[in-house]
């Protein structure tokens, strides 16, 4: 509990000429769930593209586990444990379920790709146990019914369980949620806020979540950053965000409508919409 | 653990009856049948590798040509023996290390398939940062760069005339041979982890990416790999039909191995395998309809390119029907055989 497990000094991302991060500053501890929430277009998914790699900031820096990880390209930032999902899924939709999350496994292993072609000493058991690994994340995420079937062919609510076991492959400590609640009913929420708890606990992870659905914020983050127009305009646990006065103008803001993306509805709108983006 | 061994002692037995097949084969048919044979195997080997880079590596490649006249050039230049080279080489003279270099055939085979997958690197480098249509436009102009610097490079290549007499080492046993060895290395890599991760790379970069995937090098690796196997392929074609000359290597090579893979199911092996059996036979068997033949009582003349036409309504049916190809993404199975056959009482 020494040293935080994440430090963000100064971020700041531009689009052209639009400022979608501007300034933003976060320190997350180990062992922590928390969330980062805003309206649409608010900066959040820059913000954690960013920290995956995925764009490289204009200024500003990132330091994880003491580490400065400023820039770095997204393959690297995973192995140093970093795993992430996507807001719209992003899975790989013709392999199975099992082959999804060995994916994530190959990662961490230690033997090279021609080694199989000529049974290299260990590269067997080294396949073996990238299988069993996955076999395993996936009977802990409860999809053991699924795991021979096509991973595009899944309900929705399985593969948002899915790309968190394919991220936990990885074998990360930090992970990054990116609306892990997006489309989901009130019964499926409930079952994710337990979820997410339960994987903090028996995976040690220390876990930053985007998210819209205020219900699933408020019940597991520990403490919440609140963006708007690519600034930090809160910060605190879910008691005093909810009282402050900047986080419910943001929300509410002066138009009525605006009040609807409280309710958990998918994020659109503005360049946080870019995960698609590879403009590192 | 039974089903793994029971698989492996099934493929042991099929390969024995395939060597017994070529044994009879080799003994028992006409010169013609055997050219084909060879050809089935040498379609099946590029038709492999550009499977692994269009198909599983999702890299639009038409740059195979290319990598075969590579292939084939390195094997030729040598395995030719000093003498045979001196007296071929009309429009300059050879140049000094390749004048005096000789080397075993296999050596040379292997030597084909290095030089393939390395010149491949060097347009890897460039060439795959780029996607789609675009990577297909770059490695076509590749391959068109290498049959002009064949063509012009007189003094190593032999410039327009080509390579004659290069002594026919790729009889029936080493096509098959090399097919085998392939189908083993292809299998192998795939089916280990490197098949889900390239396969992963193909279907969402990004989130390959995210999982810690370097996916430009498995790029990169999955398209000198297919390279690597066309060169072999190319030296190949070279010892069998003992002559090579650039116009050889144009893009119409690309096209038919091209025609074979998507025919065959772009993604899976046993397609490929399928697809060069099924197309290398049908060139050779649509002949008659080059020659006058008769069709529901009506004769028709012989047409010199008629059966391109047949052949273009059989790719053309077989594209409105079955667009994924013969084996879409499956591949041949002992269980899956076996499954069937149970079915059936």
């Amino acid at each position: 509990m020494t040293a935080p497990i994440l430090q963000i000094t100064d971020l700041t991302r531009n689009f052209g000429g639009v400022v979608a991060v501007n300034g933003f500053n976060m320190t997350v501890e180990h062992g922590m769930i928390a969330g980062l929430i805003g309206p649409n277009g608010a900066g959040k998914t820059t913000v954690f593209n960013t920290v995956s790699g995925f764009y490289r900031p204009n200024a500003g820096r990132i330091v994880f586990e003491g580490r400065d990880i400023t820039g770095s390209p997204a393959h690297r930032i995973c192995r140093y444990g970093i795993a992430r999902t996507f807001q719209n899924i992003r899975l790989f939709g013709n392999a199975t379920a099992v082959e999804n999350v060995m994916v994530g496994g190959h990662v961490r292993r230690k033997k090279q790709w021609w080694m199989p072609l000529v049974f290299w000493p260990g590269v067997m058991e080294e396949e073996r146990s990238i299988r069993s690994r996955a076999e395993e994340l996936i009977r802990r995420v409860d999809l053991e019914r699924y795991r021979n079937e096509k991973a595009g062919a899944l309900p929705y609510g399985a593969q948002r369980r899915l790309e968190i076991a394919r991220a936990l492959a990885t074998e990360p400590t930090f992970l990054l949620l990116d609306e892990p609640a997006a489309g989901m009913n009130p019964q499926e929420t409930e079952e994710l806020m337990q979820f997410i708890k339960r994987l903090r606990d028996e995976f040690g992870l220390t876990i930053l979540l985007i998210e819209h659905d205020m219900k699933v914020v408020m019940g597991v983050c520990e403490r919440i950053w609140v963006l708007d127009y690519g600034r930090l305009i809160a910060e605190g646990d879910a008691e005093r965000i909810q009282r402050d006065q900047r986080v419910i103008e943001a929300y509410l803001g002066d138009s009525i409508d605006a009040a609807a993306d409280g309710g958990g509805e998918r994020a659109g709108a503005g360049p946080e919409s870019g995960t698609e983006g590879e403009s590192c | 653990m039974s089903g793994k061994t029971l698989n492996a002692l099934l493929t042991a037995g099929a390969v024995v009856l395939a060597g017994m097949l070529l044994a009879w084969a080799n003994a028992g048919l006409d010169n013609y049948s055997i050219r084909i044979l060879n050809l089935i195997a040498i379609n099946a080997i590029l038709a492999v590798s550009l499977n692994l880079i269009y198909g599983f590596g999702g890299m639009f490649s038409l740059g195979h040509a290319g990598f075969m006249a590579i292939g084939a050039y390195t094997s030729a230049l040598l395995v030719l023996g000093p003498e045979q080279k001196e007296m071929m080489w009309m429009l300059e003279d050879i140049v000094w290390p390749l004048s005096v270099i000789q080397i075993p055939f296999w050596a040379s085979l292997l030597a084909g398939g290095l030089a393939a997958a390395l010149f491949s690197l060097v347009i890897a480098l460039p060439v795959l940062r780029l996607g789609g249509d675009y990577l297909g436009i770059a490695t076509l102009g590749f391959a068109e760069i290498i049959r002009v610097l064949i063509t012009n490079s007189a003094s190593v290549t032999n410039g327009s005339l080509g390579i004659k007499g290069i002594p026919p080492h790729a009889t029936l046993y080493v096509n098959y041979a090399c097919l085998g060895l392939a189908l083993y290395c292809v299998v192998r890599l795939l089916s280990s982890n490197f098949g889900n991760v390239i396969k992963a790379v193909r279907d969402d970069e990004v989130a390959a990416r995210a999982m810690g995937i370097d996916t430009f090098r498995y790029r990169v690796l999955a398209f000198c790999l297919g390279a690597f196997f066309a060169g072999i392929g190319g030296a190949l074609q070279g010892n069998l039909i003992t002559t090579i000359d650039p116009k050889m290597f144009n893009f119409l090579l690309t096209f038919n191995i091209l025609m074979i893979v998507v025919a065959g199911g772009l993604g899976s092996i046993t397609g490929s395998v399928i697809g060069s059996v099924i197309i290398t036979f049908m060139l050779e068997w649509l002949r008659f309809a080059d020659s006058p033949f008769e069709a529901l009582g009506v004769t028709i003349p012989g047409v010199p390119g008629m059966r391109m036409v047949v052949f273009a309504l059989a790719l053309l049916a077989l594209i409105l029907y079955r667009r994924e190809g013969i084996m879409g993404m499956h591949e041949f199975r002992w269980e899956w055989l076996f499954s069937r056959r149970r079915k059936k009482p």
